[in-house]
């Protein structure tokens, strides 16, 4: 994003304007806030609270993006492999 | 160390008042529960998925009147949704006509940018998710231990 373009931006007025590939990376954030909110409704109180929150966050944080990673892989197996393979078979 | 004295201070129950609460602002039932840690972070979590989706979509990711169902996931988070609609049903008064030209945008400056494509479905798709998990937070504030105050009291004087 253009200098130009982000002093124009206005905060919440106006939505973000983000470069194609990097949307991607918007993933981390919300892995880490869905964590943070799930942990914290699950999680009962107990001695060493603290250190088992922020350890089951990070865990589950990673295993979202983990989980969604394998999923873009086999999504993408699917249609640019089995896909065009079955048509091929279907046409003869 | 306290010890409850009766059976209904050491299993879960109906706390209407918790979940009432929680439904209010995130975070607001487990506190009115005696579970500070619990609150601030589902404070923090769902607080961040919020702000993150409006930094994203702008306020118009959240639009009661056009994409009512996205809404109806982010009503979970409380008032604070149907005051954001509120006011971006307000900005809305100032956006260009369908037939604006150049000159309109000389004279007229709109007070938001609506968004299209990728920024309004993330944007959405945040403060909706944020929406949902706030119920998750509800419904373990309605149905859970008394207050920590409550049983501490009760165990102090049994009568």
């Amino acid at each position: 994003m253009s200098l130009l373009l982000l002093a124009a931006w206005r905060p919440i007025l106006d939505p973000i304007s983000l470069p194609g590939n990097a949307w991607w990376f918007t993933l981390v954030p919300l892995a880490l806030g869905i964590a943070m909110s799930y942990k914290a409704s699950r999680m009962t109180e107990c001695p060493g609270w603290w250190k088992q929150y922020v350890r089951g966050t990070i865990i589950m944080s990673v295993q979202i993006i983990a989980l969604l990673l394998v999923l873009s892989v086999g999504l993408h197996l699917i249609v640019e492999i089995f896909a065009p393979f079955v048509a091929t078979e279907l046409n003869g | 160390m306290q010890t409850p004295t009766t059976q209904s201070d050491t299993s879960e129950c109906a706390q209407p008042l918790a979940g009432l609460f929680a439904l209010v602002v995130p975070g607001l039932g487990h506190l009115w529960l005696r579970e500070p840690r619990r609150a601030l972070m589902i404070f923090l979590g769902i607080g961040t998925l919020t702000l993150g989706g409006l930094l994203i979509g702008g306020i118009d990711a959240v639009d009661r009147r056009e994409d009512r169902w996205w809404f109806v996931g982010q009503a979970g988070i409380g008032p604070a949704a149907w005051l954001l609609d509120a006011w971006d049903q307000h900005l809305k008064k100032t956006d260009p006509p369908s037939n604006a030209t150049g000159e309109w945008f000389e004279t007229h400056e709109p007070a938001r940018t609506k968004s299209l494509a990728h920024s309004n479905e993330i944007g959405s798709l945040w403060i909706v998710i944020a929406g949902m998990l706030n119920v998750i937070a509800v419904i373990d504030a309605a149905w859970h231990l008394p207050p920590k105050h409550k049983i501490a009291r009760r165990s102090e004087d049994p009568s």
